[in-house]
């Protein structure tokens, strides 16, 4: 019986523990599973279950701690806080709280105490160690030989006799020695032990190495035995090489041939056509994108912009045919037609030459026996020099070098089987150094690129037209880009230094027009390698001049029109770059400025106006492929027009600034001269008579005047041919019509005469076309919704959107972030509120309840002071 | 005098104080007035404080007695002789700061103006003796002020400011419209003086200042007073706002009928709506300077609209054809001048209304926008959205860029830009192809902007603020200041300057 009562109790507990422990899982009618509307495969939800009534009591309970004390506060102005160490902290322990301030209070005692101690809390040391270790002698510093590490200490036997009383082992034969020796003497002994261990030691090292070295140079001698060593014995190399096989050379050559061939095979000629037009439509389309202002991300396929690199590649920069150099009897062997592929450098080195005789392939020769003989010439030149020059040669082709390099080898091998005679060699000699000498003379091959534009001068300056071009040219190939890091920004460099420099040529009277026509090429091609850069320089250049030119238009009367090289900045903007772009951070600034030129300068003379046609005529070049529409090109047309006519009193023109109705210049392009007769024939006007020492002269005849009007007449041809779809075509041109019937054309030569007849024509005739009214473009109809399945290509589970761009994907990320906290807020708040409610409500209740109860309270007392009183009453009444 | 500066101020100073402390050193006053004529800047100051201080002390204790006539001297104590000779002094002070007001240095200048202001002040609350009536100005005193501060022959403008805290009070401000009014009528009558200029520039520096100081508040008490404010209020004329409103209109309508330079002009006209026209007692009577500034033509007429424009509004004047010489205003320079920024910005506010009839408003629309043919980018921004926003108001020239069921085909614009009325012009039978022609400007952002016009408008107007003062360098500051990521480059390579295939320029251009 008892037995099973028991086991009774054991079931009981056994039933008793499972509950317990079951306790801890939530009551399945708790937990509440949030359906989901479409099942997808692979995904993980966070919030397939929640369990509403553990989160609202857990909820609960920190509003009670948090927002019910701040309730209950809220009238307090005072406040207890608590700062005693660890006090709120659950996690710690009360030994592990005592600690904690058993420990704040010693650090504030030691810290109270140290106030007027100075240097305590700095540490001395020696050579990084802290003086204090030191001082305690634990580590004591060990002697200077390193590599013998246990020479200081004492050896196991002397420190198992002698240290600890010497009890660890049993010494032998003890009572004869140590009776006679005392303690000092056997340290002594034990000094000159390890004294002499050291010596030994120091003696067998050095024989070690003595031993090494004698080894060495036997081995040295009999290694000339052994194997053919080319190193130190020139002359034998040399044998060797001349011994060398025919079919070895054959067979090396072969192998670097074949590497050259399979790196770019040569292009035939149609192929070479074919890459240029794809390439030019390729660019073509690009640059219709860009006119219509369709940003490349709306592009899907867009066109890759091409690098420097690959224009290099490609056909923009003309390339230097590859060879194999060699010579025979001294002279360089040549392939048919290279001569004429040959680079530039060496073309315009033989304009150089002075003596005439020697010719290119000597040229070529001298330059590679220069490159050979370098050890053994006097080697005037500097080596360095040599090699850059070299590599300036190599051009951009890295692999070209070791070609060149097995070149170099193999000339050097055909001197050696042609000249084996004495004489030949030294005719050699002499005529390496006659060209050293006149290689003197000449322009070195290397240049520093300059890093200020007076170093530019420094370089530049005093040389003929050809041989700037020619420096320029050197500097630009010996920092090239693949050459060195830091070129490229040498040449950008570069580049702001020769914009520069044509401003400068441009300000000189006469201008150097031949020189500035060929630096065009270089300020390109620099343009081409580093676009950023070059744009940022030309648009700095471009606003400088702008704020000066902005600053004179402020002081009145003081307006001029800009100078030659402000012109040919324009023009240079409409050659590097593309004119025809919707906005382009270069062109869009130039066209403004060049737009005021036109607004602001009133003309005063004939020069003026030609420089205003001229920004008129660039104006035309930047928009001739985008057909833009210039306001103040047609009213500077106009203008010119109204300056050459004969003007009546009693009219008024509708003239718009810069010109004026009534000024004193408003006759400087009539004809002075009323015979033809002093006319010329109708010349295109030179920009360096322009700008040329006398240039008011020069403009001031009636030539000029005709050059100008022929100039102002070809370009209103141009512009109403260009804008000949425009809508307001007629009432573009209408004033420019009716002025042109008002020129007195027999005044000018026949041709002039031709082309007002022609131009009216061609204007009257646009007259007649009709045009539409305006009409807005129709609203979309609205598409009706469609209850097929919307299928999006390249669904991802993980982005809800399509993908954007970066920016804008962390903008929505963002916002929709903010939408949800912002939702989570309104939530907190709105159970705060019904929190506070809730409290309010029950504190409302017990208030009434209270009262309630006093009432009761009152009542009652009044009722047994009323039941007393009526009491006694009728007790008075009995009585 | 020999003496140096610091003994000059320290004899001032000693004999300030032995004046201050006894009769017998009156004669010290004598000398300090000498020491006013003197040339050194600091001694000439020192003098002025101390006259301005024995001055004060003798009109505060009542010791100038004002004789009228030498006559009577007989019949006097020698305390009345004593204190008519004091009271002579007082005259020769006033003499001398008035001297003084024209001094090269400002300072002095400025001190002496603050002097004799104080005196009038003081001279106010007590007057010279025999003379003691209820409520005295100092007149005499004032009008000798004024008549330096207006100099027919220096430019006093520097003063004036000084004095612009004067005009703040009541009375001051009072008195100096009349002497202005007087010194204007008087001046108008003897015109054979040459140089005008710069008393109308003095005329008018101070009636700016008035103009700007006057509270716009009718019913406001006038006690602002710098001197004894009067205890009869009904009597005086300087209380009653009426009387203020009256002396102002004269004052500027006298200034008005003189020949103006100008430059005055202008700024007349500019202050007129905001500074003028508010305060004066009957504005309409302005119409006949207005008329006239308009037919001056260029920015003068435009401000001449300006002020027509309040009196229409506010004042209920009948002006015929204000439309139509707005209109005639809008000539193809206006979009080139320095003024366009006033100018668009009262176009705009001129055409606000919107029970304009659509007929007038789409010949301004048209003819706007056939100006914007050939103006610079940053008028054009500014036209643009000026031409949106008055589509906006007017449904009806909704017309004028979106005609769906018109006949397709027509040989040339219905609009006559030569007919000066709005009204014949045939605005609304036309359509914007101007703006369509700006599609294709050159500057992206107009091209940008002409686009507006197809597309649905936005639901409130656009704001013309931004662009009114737009500069073209401000333009080309904001594309030089857009960051470059990528720098499309040209591709086609140059061999020259006018070298390359595409290039326009070689036919008519040679190095």
């Amino acid at each position: 019986m008892a037995k099973s009562k028991k086991n009774r109790n054991g079931m009981a507990d056994k039933v008793r523990n499972t509950k317990s422990n079951s306790g801890k899982k939530t009551n399945p009618f708790e937990i509440r599973i949030n359906k989901q509307k479409h099942v997808v495969l692979g995904r993980k939800t966070k919030h397939d279950k929640g369990l509403p009534g553990l989160a609202r009591s857990k909820a609960l309970a920190k509003r009670k701690d948090t927002l019910l004390n701040e309730y209950k506060q809220r009238h307090k102005s005072n406040k207890l806080v608590d700062r005693r160490l660890g006090e709120g902290d659950v996690l710690l322990t009360p030994e592990e709280k005592i600690m904690q301030r058993f420990a704040f209070e010693k650090q504030k005692h030691h810290e109270k105490a140290s106030v007027y101690n100075l240097n305590d809390d700095e540490e001395l040391t020696h050579y990084g160690q802290s003086l204090a270790h030191i001082e305690k002698f634990e580590n004591p510093l060990e002697s200077d030989d390193e590599d013998d590490e246990e020479m200081g200490r004492l050896d196991a036997t002397y420190v198992a006799e002698e240290h600890f009383g010497g009890f660890l082992t049993r010494k032998k034969d003890d009572n004869k020695d140590n009776s006679m020796k005392s303690r000092k003497e056997l340290l002594e002994e034990r000094i000159a032990i390890s004294k002499k261990e050291k010596y030994e030691r120091k003696t067998e090292k050095e024989e070690t190495i003595e031993l090494r070295e004698k080894l060495d140079s036997d081995w040295k001698e009999i290694s000339g035995l052994l194997a053919g060593s080319k190193r130190n014995r020139k002359e034998e190399a040399l044998i060797r090489k001349s011994e060398v096989d025919e079919y070895d050379m054959a067979v090396r050559e072969l192998k670097y041939e074949r590497k050259a061939k399979a790196s770019d095979r040569l292009k035939t000629a149609d192929e070479l056509a074919r890459d240029e037009r794809e390439r030019l439509e390729k660019l073509e389309a690009d640059r219709q994108r860009r006119m219509k202002g369709i940003s490349e991300e709306e592009e899907p396929d867009k066109p890759e912009h091409i690098s420097a690199d690959a224009l290099e590649d490609n056909v923009a920069l003309p390339r230097k045919e590859k060879f194999h150099l060699s010579y025979k009897e001294g002279k360089l062997l040549l392939p048919a037609g290279v001569d004429s592929l040959y680079s530039l450098a060496n073309v315009s080195k033989n304009n150089k030459d002075v003596s005439g005789e020697e010719n290119e392939s000597v040229d070529e020769e001298e330059e590679n026996d220069k490159f050979v003989c370098n050890d053994d010439s006097a080697a005037d030149d500097d080596d360095d020099e040599e090699e850059e020059e070299n590599a300036a040669e190599d051009d951009s082709d890295g692999e070209d070098s070791g070609a060149d390099i097995e070149s170099d080898e193999s000339s050097d091998i055909d001197d050696d089987d042609d000249g084996t005679s004495q004489v030949i060699k030294e005719e050699d000699e002499k005529n390496k150094l006659k060209m050293i000498r006149e290689a003197k003379k000449e322009l070195p091959y290397t240049f520093e690129a300059p890093d200020s534009y007076d170093e530019l001068v420094a370089i530049i300056g005093g040389h003929s037209t050809n041989n700037q071009l020619l420096i320029i040219e050197r500097i630009r190939k010996c920092h090239h880009p693949s050459l060195a890091e830091g070129n490229s920004e040498k040449l950008e460099r570069l580049f702001a230094l020769l914009l520069e420099y044509l401003g400068d040529l441009a300000c000189e009277r006469p201008p150097k027009m031949g020189l500035i026509d060929k630096l065009i090429r270089h300020l390109y091609e620099l343009c081409q390698n580093s676009p950023i850069k070059a744009a940022e320089t030309m648009q700095a250049s471009i606003v400088e001049r702008y704020e000066e030119f902005d600053d004179l238009c402020e002081k009145k009367n003081k307006r001029k029109y800009p100078g030659l090289d402000m012109l040919l900045y324009f023009k240079l903007v409409s050659i590097l770059f593309p004119t025809s772009d919707f906005r382009h951070s270069v062109v869009t600034p130039t066209v403004l400025f060049m737009s005021q030129v036109l607004t602001h300068c009133q003309p005063t003379c004939c020069h003026d106006v030609a420089v205003g046609l001229f920004v008129c005529n660039l104006f035309f070049q930047y928009v001739s492929l985008s057909k833009r529409y210039v306001p103040e090109v047609v009213n500077y047309l106009y203008g010119v027009l109204f300056l050459s006519v004969q003007k009546s009193n009693s009219k008024l023109y509708p003239v718009i600034p810069p010109f004026k109705p009534f000024s004193k210049y408003s006759h400087i392009l009539v004809l002075e001269d009323t015979e033809k007769t002093s006319q010329k024939d109708v010349a295109r006007i030179s920009l360096s008579d322009m700008f040329a020492d006398n240039s008011q002269d020069n403009c001031n005849s009636d030539s000029f005047r005709v050059s100008i009007m022929n100039t102002c007449l070809s370009l209103i041809h141009e512009f109403a041919e260009l804008y000949q779809d425009l809508p307001c075509y007629k009432e573009i041109f209408t004033f420019i019509l009716s002025i042109l019937s008002e020129l007195e054309v027999d005044k000018y030569l026949d041709q002039i005469k031709n082309k007002v007849t022609n131009l009216q024509s061609l204007l009257s005739n646009q007259d007649k076309k009709s045009r539409d009214f305006l009409r807005r473009e129709k609203k979309k109809p609205q598409s009706i919704k469609l209850y097929e399945p919307k299928i999006i290509e390249d669904y991802n589970l993980d982005t809800k959107r399509k993908a954007q761009s970066r920016t804008q994907n962390e903008k929505q990320k963002l916002i929709s972030k903010h939408r949800r906290e912002m939702k989570g807020a309104i939530r907190e708040i709105r159970k705060d509120t019904q929190f506070l409610a809730r409290q309010k409500i029950e504190e409302q209740l017990e208030r009434d309840v209270e009262r309630k109860r006093k009432v009761k309270e009152l009542y009652q007392m009044l009722g047994t002071q009323e039941g007393d009183f009526n009491a006694l009453k009728r007790k008075k009444i009995k009585f | 005098m020999a003496l140096p500066r610091e003994s000059m101020v320290a004899d001032i100073k000693e004999k300030t104080q032995q004046f201050l402390s006894s009769k017998e050193h009156s004669n010290g006053f004598v000398d300090i007035l000498e020491y006013m004529q003197s040339a050194e800047v600091g001694v000439v100051i020192a003098a002025i404080k101390a006259s301005h201080k024995i001055c004060m002390n003798l009109l505060s204790t009542d010791k100038l007695y004002h004789c009228k006539d030498g006559s009577s001297l007989e019949n006097v104590t020698a305390t009345q002789k004593y204190e008519s000779w004091l009271f002579e002094r007082y005259q020769d002070c006033i003499e001398n700061l008035i001297n003084s007001m024209t001094h090269s240095s400002s300072n002095v200048q400025e001190l002496a103006l603050c002097t004799l202001m104080k005196f009038v002040e003081c001279e106010s609350q007590h007057p010279p003796k025999p003379h003691n009536p209820e409520w005295y100005f100092p007149s005499t005193l004032f009008t000798k002020i004024v008549h330096v501060l207006l100099s027919t022959d220096v430019d006093m403008r520097k003063l004036l400011g000084r004095f612009q805290e004067y005009v703040e009070y009541d009375d001051i401000r009072y008195y100096m419209l009349k002497r202005i009014t007087g010194k204007t009528t008087r001046f108008k009558k003897n015109t054979q003086n040459v140089d005008t200029d710069v008393l109308i520039q003095n005329i008018f520096c101070i009636l700016e200042q008035i103009s700007r100081v006057i509270s716009t508040d009718k019913e406001k008490e006038l006690d602002n007073f710098l001197t004894k404010l009067p205890d009869a209020v009904d009597k005086c004329k300087v209380t009653v706002q009426k009387e203020h409103q009256i002396v102002f209109d004269t004052a500027w309508f006298t200034l008005l009928q003189c020949q103006l330079p100008n430059s005055i002009y202008k700024r007349i006209l500019i202050l007129l709506p905001e500074h003028i026209i508010p305060h004066m007692r009957n504005p309409v009577l302005l119409i006949d300077f207005l008329t006239a500034s308009y037919n001056m033509g260029g920015a003068i007429s435009l401000l001449a609209l300006n002020g027509l424009f309040i009196l229409v509004h506010h004042h209920n004047l009948e002006y015929p054809d204000f439309f139509k010489k707005l209109y005639a205003l809008l000539d193809p320079a206006i979009l080139h001048v320095k003024y366009r920024a006033r100018f668009f910005f009262l176009t705009d506010l001129f055409l606000k209304s919107t029970h304009l009839p659509a007929y007038l408003v789409a010949a301004f629309v048209k003819r706007l926008s056939r100006l914007s043919l050939t103006a610079p980018p940053n008028a054009i921004l500014l036209v643009i959205p000026l031409i949106c926003n008055l589509i906006h108001r007017h449904p009806n020239l909704i017309t004028l860029i979106h005609k769906p069921d018109a006949q397709t085909d027509i040989s040339g614009d219905p609009y006559d830009m030569e007919e000066p009325d709005p009204a014949k012009c045939h605005a609304m039978e036309s359509s914007l192809w101007e703006i369509k022609t700006l599609k294709s400007h050159y500057y992206h952002e107009v091209a940008t902007s002409a686009t507006k016009i197809e597309k649905r408008f936005q639901k409130e107007e656009w704001d013309i603020a931004e662009y009114l003062e737009l500069e073209m360098s401000e333009l080309i500051d904001k594309e030089v200041k857009k960051k470059m990521r990528k720098m499309p480059m040209e591709f086609e390579q140059p061999t020259g300057l006018f070298g390359g295939n595409s290039d326009k320029m070689k036919d008519l251009w040679t190095l």
